[in-house]
């Protein structure tokens, strides 16, 4: 007798008990992107913009007035200025070199470039950044009101809540 | 009167003789008291030990009775098994045979007498029973009674016909049959409480062993499930800190033999040792990740073996029926082997009884599988699977750890030589540190060459009271003379002393000063040295970094598509 192939066993709806129905539904597409959730990682920044604010020192004095410039690229990159969930600063390594260390380009309000050196003790908002601000493989370290977002020399976001 | 004082003696001598039996009486009375004493310590003694053998003796024979019951019971229950379930050994004695018979194309008298449904009414609870009809009549090409044969399966126990036919569709090849019978053994599983037997299955789509059709169904309905997990609270949180704990936990050590001085005089060696290990972790995981990627053979024969086992166990088991009934044979069988102890037992079916109930859930099978394959029983293509399912968690968990170990770095290394405490932020602070040591030293040198005085009391207290005795005439000229010789004598053992102890004062400190020196300079030594490996090692986190993103599920298909080749070749 031969073994037949047999094509379908199956004809009626299945119904099962303790299975999630909806999950009968779900599409069959499959897609790496879709792998990942939206809310996992920032944008990454890009190089442009890295080198850009890296650049700061060549802007002098202590306020930045009508740094067009400056608000757009970062505006593009992050969003508006102003808004609760904009970053209230960035900091990031001082190339002015001895006795300074970090500076800040505070972003609330008025457009400021503070630059400090190793004595000087930074606002309570950014102090806990500063080791990773100097840290050779950040870039830049946006503060906002909750969390720090370290971009490293690639552009990568990593977010730390304060 | 001499009489008198004669009586007189005579009851003073009885008085004594009657005190002395008296004390004679009262030392035996307590002597015989320490006996009575010792002899009630001894008593007790052995009272004691008596119940405890009583409680021994007791235990004992109660776990005698409890044998002789329990060898009993096994022969009753035994039997009761026989006439309550009897045919469903009967059944699956049967089922093995056909399954061989289906295997070798070879069909016996047997099969065609599991045609009839008598079979199903005999044990009309027993899901084995109408499969194996079903089966029967399809190699018979019977289709009615095939189709009516698994309506009654499925609806009897959905889950094992549908475990059995996927199973034994794939055997045969029905490529069609298996992929629509693997479908909907999907569907039965919920992520949260996976079957015990999922991961073998998962096994077998994953190494190609099931048809190529069914991976693709696999990785849909794991989509799915991660997309229903994902809308989850906290649940990308929980994986991250889960990734984040295995990085902790996997980091290297540092080697014994690396910065003996800093071990001996850093004061937050702890600290530095944390540290190196964090750094370490770079390397490690980019060699880890790597070789996961890699291609590397599966073990076919044995995923296809442990398949088949899956099936014997399904045509094999004890149904839910018999369970209880034979759960009480298993329980008294165990008190017979371990000769009537009931605790002992029951622990041990316990631990047996774990086994086969353990259900995972999706996440954990997943993190178990990339973790630590060979404990979860999962294969290197499986893990590979796993690995690039969680990739998204693993790299924002790699990069948080990242942030967080920089954030904790020691910024200082603090010392402690001698005595001597200070702090260096790279080692490069020789000079300044140095100059601070010799203060240190010479500070010390100080204070005891001061504290290294003559005491000038003895000669003036000599002299004083010599001169003294001397001045105000008293006879005793030749103390006076003495105090003054003592005084003046103590006086100068007491310069050559002192001058000695100068000597050896500054002998020592020179050279605790030198040694100091040479571990202060060898400390530092060993600062900058840290210093650099803890900048090489960081640095490698870009290595690791890329090796991550690299991660995809395209890179894991080629991998499959490899081992798939492999065996059709």
């Amino acid at each position: 007798m031969k073994l037949q192939s047999k094509n379908t066993f199956l004809h009626k709806k299945l119904i099962i008990p303790g299975v999630n129905q909806n999950l009968t539904q779900k599409s069959t597409k499959v897609d790496s992107q879709a792998l990942s959730s939206p809310s996992l990682s920032l944008k990454k920044r890009s190089v442009d913009y890295i080198r850009f604010i890296s650049k700061i020192e060549n802007l002098e004095g202590h306020s930045v007035n009508g740094y067009k410039e400056l608000i757009d690229k970062i505006s593009v990159e992050i969003g508006p200025l102003g808004l609760p969930t904009s970053p209230i600063g960035i900091l990031a390594k001082c190339f002015l070199g001895a006795p300074f260390d970090v500076h800040i380009l505070g972003l609330s309000g008025d457009i400021i470039i503070n630059h400090y050196k190793v004595s000087e003790q930074l606002p309570p908002d950014y102090a806990k950044a500063r080791i990773l601000a100097i840290h050779n493989q950040y870039s830049i370290v946006e503060v906002y009101n909750d969390k720090f977002v370290l971009i490293d020399i690639e552009g990568n976001t990593t977010n730390l809540t304060k | 009167m001499a009489d008198n004082s004669g009586a007189l003696n005579q009851i003073n001598a009885n008085i004594l003789a009657v005190h002395q039996e008296l004390r004679s009486f009262e030392q035996s009375t307590l002597q015989s008291f320490a006996t009575v004493d010792q002899k009630q310590n001894i008593l007790e003694n052995e009272l004691k030990d008596f119940y405890s053998q009583f409680l021994a003796f007791v235990k004992a024979d109660l776990m005698q009775k409890r044998l002789q019951l329990a060898e009993t019971r096994v022969g009753n229950l035994r039997q009761d098994l026989q006439i309550k379930y009897g045919y469903y050994a009967e059944i699956r004695r049967m089922a093995s045979g056909i399954l061989q018979g289906v295997d070798s194309g070879i069909i016996s008298e047997e099969t065609i007498k599991f045609t009839t449904e008598e079979v199903m009414i005999k044990a009309p609870r027993y899901w084995l029973a109408p499969t194996l009809v079903c089966l029967s009549s399809w190699i018979s090409d019977n289709k009615e009674v095939a189709e009516k044969a698994l309506d009654e399966s499925l609806k009897r126990d959905d889950y094992k016909t549908t475990l059995f036919f996927m199973l034994t569709m794939r055997r045969l090849n029905r490529i069609d049959a298996t992929r629509q019978w693997v479908e909907r053994y999907f569907l039965h599983q919920d992520p949260k409480k996976l079957s015990r037997e999922f991961i073998l299955i998962l096994e077998g789509i994953v190494t190609g062993i099931f048809p190529p059709a069914s991976k693709t169904l696999m990785m849909s309905k794991i989509q799915s499930w991660i997309d229903l997990l994902v809308s989850e609270p906290d649940f990308i949180e929980k994986q991250i800190d889960t990734w984040i704990q295995m990085y902790k936990a996997t980091r290297p050590l540092v080697n014994d033999k690396k910065y003996p001085l800093l071990r001996d005089y850093c004061s937050n060696w702890n600290g530095v040792e944390e540290d190196l290990r964090n750094v370490y972790s770079n390397d490690h995981l980019s060699v880890f990740f790597a070789d996961i990627l890699k291609n590397n053979d599966s073990d076919i024969k044995n995923i296809t073996f442990n398949l088949d086992n899956i099936l014997h166990s399904l045509v094999g088991n004890f149904d839910d029926e018999e369970l209880p009934l034979q759960r009480e044979v298993r329980l008294n069988e165990l008190i017979v082997e371990f000769q009537g102890d009931e605790d002992e037992a029951k622990s041990r079916m316990q631990i047996e009884e774990d086994i086969y109930s353990k259900e995972v859930d999706f996440l954990r099978l997943l993190t178990n599988a990339a973790f630590n394959p060979e404990d979860s029983g999962a294969s290197k293509v499986t893990q590979s699977l796993a690995v690039s399912i969680s990739q998204p968690w693993i790299l924002e968990a790699n990069k948080k750890f990242l942030a967080e170990y920089r954030l904790e770095q020691q910024q200082e290394i603090s010392f402690n030589i001698d005595g001597f405490q200070g702090k260096t932020q790279n080692g490069s602070d020789e000079e300044e540190l140095i100059i601070q040591q010799d203060l240190y030293y010479e500070n010390i040198r100080n204070e005891q060459l001061n504290a290294n005085k003559i005491n000038y009391w003895a000669l003036i207290i000599g002299v004083g009271i010599g001169l003294f005795l001397l001045f105000s005439g008293s006879e005793n000229f030749g103390i006076a003379i003495l105090s003054i010789v003592i005084g003046v004598g103590v006086f100068f053992w007491q310069k050559s002393s002192v001058a000695k102890k100068r000597v050896s004062i500054n002998e020592e400190i020179d050279n605790k000063k030198a040694r100091g020196k040479e571990i202060l300079r060898g400390f530092l030594a060993e600062v900058v040295d840290l210093k650099t490996e803890l900048f090489l090692e960081d640095s490698k986190s870009q290595k690791l970094q890329k090796t991550i993103q690299d991660i995809t599920p395209e890179s894991f298909s080629s991998i499959s598509a490899n081992v798939s080749r492999n065996i059709i070749n």
